[in-house]
Parts: structure tokens; C-alpha cells; sequence
């Protein structure tokens, strides 16, 4: 279980973006939603210590983890899958996923990783991860790699960022077999609606607050009534 | 200690042969020792060469290990020469020299890569002309300068000709290192068609703090980066 105490994150330059946030994770999938700039990310970044919070404390499974670095959040049992993967000249794709897993991995296991989001292995796993590889291939990439570590607690930043249309679909299809095969905890971002359709809780993150916290039929109808625009627009229109 | 060893090669036309060279030096004395070597690849139409040279040092004396190669490569029509050089550690000063003259339809690739650490020093000079139509060559270097160790890459592409020429040097900086690249190209024929790529920078922070969120330190990260980078 994860736990936010009055957890707070301010900028170095003085920038709030969360604001005493206080919540517990012990769903096993849970969505994070709201607008662009509500401090989700943040969130996430906090759970796996690349941030630390100017106020507040974390807990994972009742040990507070608020001063551990980012490697023994790892080793604790937290991974973390970025919203823009990073590239790394000279290192393949089976060298990142034996990293992942803690073991050097044979090319069965890496093709067992691969396949699971929609990659040939064969094409991929003497690929370097570098410039070479589409956007969409390293978020999928990026996807496999937490898989290998099968950690307790899987935190994913937007993962549906950068995959096409025509793949949207193997994707709910990964998470919900992530969610059947692991018995770990999956902590998702997402805007999207399908995404939020498959989760048990669905948080709102708003303005750097907990707007609100429920189930999809709680949450669902409310935010999809939502009127979302612009507030100057709307002010002005009066 | 100093001494100067000369080796020519001569490929017989449509021979396809692979040379490997190693220097080493081993100094455990006090005084500085020298090693330098002047390696000739003469290629004839249609000839193969891939060339891999090693090269390392030990010794645990405070003499001064330098070495010096010089490659002299001639490439007639239609050949090809593929040239792998590494030095990873060991050699406290080198002074790398290549030249190569590439005939009607001739290829040089090279690929080479440079570690260096403590006060070490390292320089690359490559002068690579492309005399002949229809000539190539890549020419990559990826170095990585630590501690207070300095680097210099320069290459000189010269397109005499219809010809493609691609100079490219990619390095990671550490510490107080310095790194100097100058990849330079000169077209002297309207058909001649260079391209020139330099990066210098240290390891990126996301790319350690990816590699952390898998588990590992940031020393066991920077070590992994490094080495796949040199690979």
C-alpha cells in the first residue's frame, strides 16, 4: 500500500504544483487523470524518489520511504515507467531488460518481455536503444522493462503517450494481463477514457489537490460531463 | 625506451583479408617508454582489409607509456577498408596519425574509440582524400575523456571528386577532462558531398536516472552508460 501524508512539492524556482496532498493507494489499479499541469507527474516522481517533497511524507507498505534515493525506492519494490523513454547510445534492448530484471536474461525471457507488448523479438532484442527506435517502440520498450522487474508497485506515466491508434488496443489488452498476472499494485496516468474504464480507483488530480478519488462509476460521469475550457474564455463570455 | 616498428601491407587485387594488430606496453620502471608504429595498407582493385588494432598499457611504475601509430592506407579502384581501433585506458600519451587516399569507387569506413583517465592524453588526426569518382568514407570516433584526462579529434575529409565523405565524433566528458573536436571537410569538386557531426557532453541526467529507477547506483549507471557507449 502507498501513502501520501500532507505531501507538498514545490519547484526550486517557488513553484507550487502540489499542494498537501494526503491519500492512500491499496487498490490494485489504480488511474491518476486530470489536466495537463495538475501535478500528476509530480506525483509520480515523488513516489520514485526522483523528486523529494518540501513537505509531507510517503510510505510503501508502511515504511517511510521519504528519504530513500531513487535505487533504494527500486530495490524496496517501486519502478517507474517514464512518459518520454530515454535513449541511450550503445546499450540494446536485452541488455536494458536483463538490467530491469536483475539477471542477465537468455533471449527466450527477453522474447517473453517483448512479445507481451506487442514487439518481435527478433527485431528488437539486438537493437541498440537509441535514435533508431520510434517513439512508440521505446514507450512499448519501456513497458517490458517494468515488466521484468515485477516489483510490488508499478508507477506508469501516460503510456499511451506516442502509441498509435492501431496499437491503443494490444495496449489496454497489456495492462489488463499485467493486472491478472502480477499481484503487484499498478499506479497508471493517463487522460485517457479506456485507460480510466479498466481501473478499480480513478484519482483527479486538480491544481495540485485530490479533486476527487472513487470508483469509475463515481468518478467516470462526473468527469466526462466536466466542462473543461478555458476559464478566461468563459469569464469573458459573461 | 623508445622504439619504431614499420609494417607494410600489400592486398593483392580482390583479396579479402583481416589484419589485427596489438601493441603493448608494459612499464614498470621509472623512465618513459615509447612505442611507435607506422602501419602501410596498400590495396589493390577490388581488395578487402579489415584492420582491427589494439592497443593497451601497464605497469605500475610512474614511467611515462606513449604510443604513437601512424596508418598510412592507399586504396585503389574499388577497394575497401574497414579500420577498428580501440585504446581504453593504459597509455598515458598517443598521438594517432592516419591518412588514407581513396581511388575511383573506393570505402573507408572507420570506427574508432578512445577512453582516457588520470592525466592522460590523446589526439587523433585523420586526413582522409577522396581522389576518386565515386569514393566513401565514414570516419567515427566515440571517446570518453575522465578525470583530468585530455582528448583532441581532428579529421580532415578532403572531396576531390563526385565522392560522399561523413566525419563524426561523439564524446562523453567527465570530471575536469578536455575534449577538443574539429571535424573538418573540404569540398574542392561541386559533386563532393560531406557531412560533419560533433557532440561533446557529459552523460545525461535522465540517462542515470532511468538506469537507477532499474535498480542499479548511480557509479554501477555511469559504468553501464560508459561502456555501452564504447561497445
Amino acid at each position: 500500500m502507498l501513502e501520501f501524508k500532507n505531501v507538498s512539492y514545490e519547484t526550486p524556482e517557488g513553484k507550487v504544483i502540489l499542494r498537501d496532498v494526503s491519500l492512500k493507494i491499496d487498490d490494485r489499479f489504480v488511474a491518476v487523470t486530470g489536466p495537463n499541469g495538475s501535478g500528476k507527474s509530480t506525483m509520480a516522481k515523488l513516489i520514485a524518489g526522483i523528486y523529494t517533497p518540501t513537505a509531507g511524507r510517503i510510505f510503501l507498505d508502511g515504511v517511510d520511504i521519504t528519504d530513500l534515493s531513487i535505487t533504494e525506492r527500486a530495490k524496496s519494490g517501486i519502478s517507474f515507467a517514464f512518459q518520454q523513454p530515454v535513449r541511450f547510445k550503445g546499450i540494446t534492448v536485452k541488455e536494458l531488460i536483463s538490467i530491469a530484471s536483475g539477471k542477465n536474461i537468455s533471449v527466450a525471457e527477453a522474447c517473453s518481455y517483448l512479445s507481451e507488448v506487442g514487439l518481435c523479438a527478433k527485431d528488437y532484442v539486438n537493437r541498440e536503444v537509441d535514435g533508431s527506435l520510434s517513439g512508440g517502440e521505446l514507450k512499448r520498450i519501456e513497458i517490458a522493462m517494468i515488466n521484468a522487474r515485477g516489483t510490488k508497485l508499478s508507477v506508469f506515466d501516460e503510456p499511451e503517450a506516442g502509441i498509435d491508434l492501431w496499437s491503443f488496443n494490444n495496449l489496454i489488452q497489456v495492462f489488463r494481463n499485467m493486472y491478472k498476472k502480477t499481484k503487484g499494485t499498478i499506479v497508471i496516468i493517463s487522460h485517457q477514457e479506456r485507460i480510466l474504464d479498466i481501473a478499480d480507483k480513478i484519482i483527479v488530480i486538480a491544481d495540485g489537490r485530490v479533486a476527487a478519488y472513487g470508483t469509475k462509476n463515481e468518478i467516470l460521469p462526473e468527469l466526462l460531463n466536466a466542462q473543461v475550457g478555458c476559464r478566461f474564455f468563459e469569464e469573458v463570455r459573461k | 625506451m623508445k622504439e619504431l616498428v614499420y609494417n607494410d601491407f600489400h592486398i593483392g587485387a580482390d583479396c579479402d583479408v583481416t589484419i589485427v594488430a596489438g601493441c603493448g606496453i608494459h612499464n614498470s620502471g621509472s623512465e618513459e617508454s615509447e612505442h611507435s608504429g607506422i602501419h602501410a595498407f596498400y590495396l589493390d582493385e577490388g581488395a578487402r582489409v579489415k584492420y582491427v588494432e589494439k592497443h593497451y598499457g601497464q605497469g605500475d611504475g610512474t614511467g611515462k607509456r606513449v604510443m604513437n601509430p601512424t596508418t598510412v592506407a592507399v586504396l585503389g579502384k574499388n577497394s575497401y577498408m574497414e579500420m577498428e581501433t580501440a585504446q581504453i585506458k593504459g597509455v598515458d600519451s598517443t598521438r594517432r596519425d592516419t591518412t588514407a587516399t581513396l581511388d575511383e569507387g573506393a570505402t573507408l569506413i572507420v570506427h574508432e574509440k578512445i577512453m582516457t583517465h588520470g592525466t592522460q592524453f590523446a589526439e587523433t588526426n585523420f586526413t582522409v582524400d577522396l581522389n576518386g569518382e565515386g569514393s566513401a568514407t565514414h570516419v567515427i570516433s566515440r571517446s570518453v575523456a575522465k578525470d583530468k584526462s585530455r582528448q583532441s579529434f581532428l579529421s580532415h575529409v578532403n572531396g576531390n571528386n563526385r565522392c560522399s565523405g561523413h566525419t563524426e565524433c561523439d564524446a562523453i566528458i567527465m570530471g575536469d577532462a578536455q575534449v577538443i573536436a574539429l571535424p573538418q571537410i573540404e569540398a574542392n569538386h561541386v559533386d563532393a558531398s560531406l557531412i560533419h557531426e560533433a557532440a561533446i557532453g557529459k552523460i545525461a541526467g535522465e540517462q542515470l536516472i532511468k538506469l537507477m529507477t532499474l535498480g542499479l547506483t548511480e557509479a554501477e549507471a555511469e559504468e553501464h552508460i560508459v561502456n555501452g557507449f564504447l561497445k
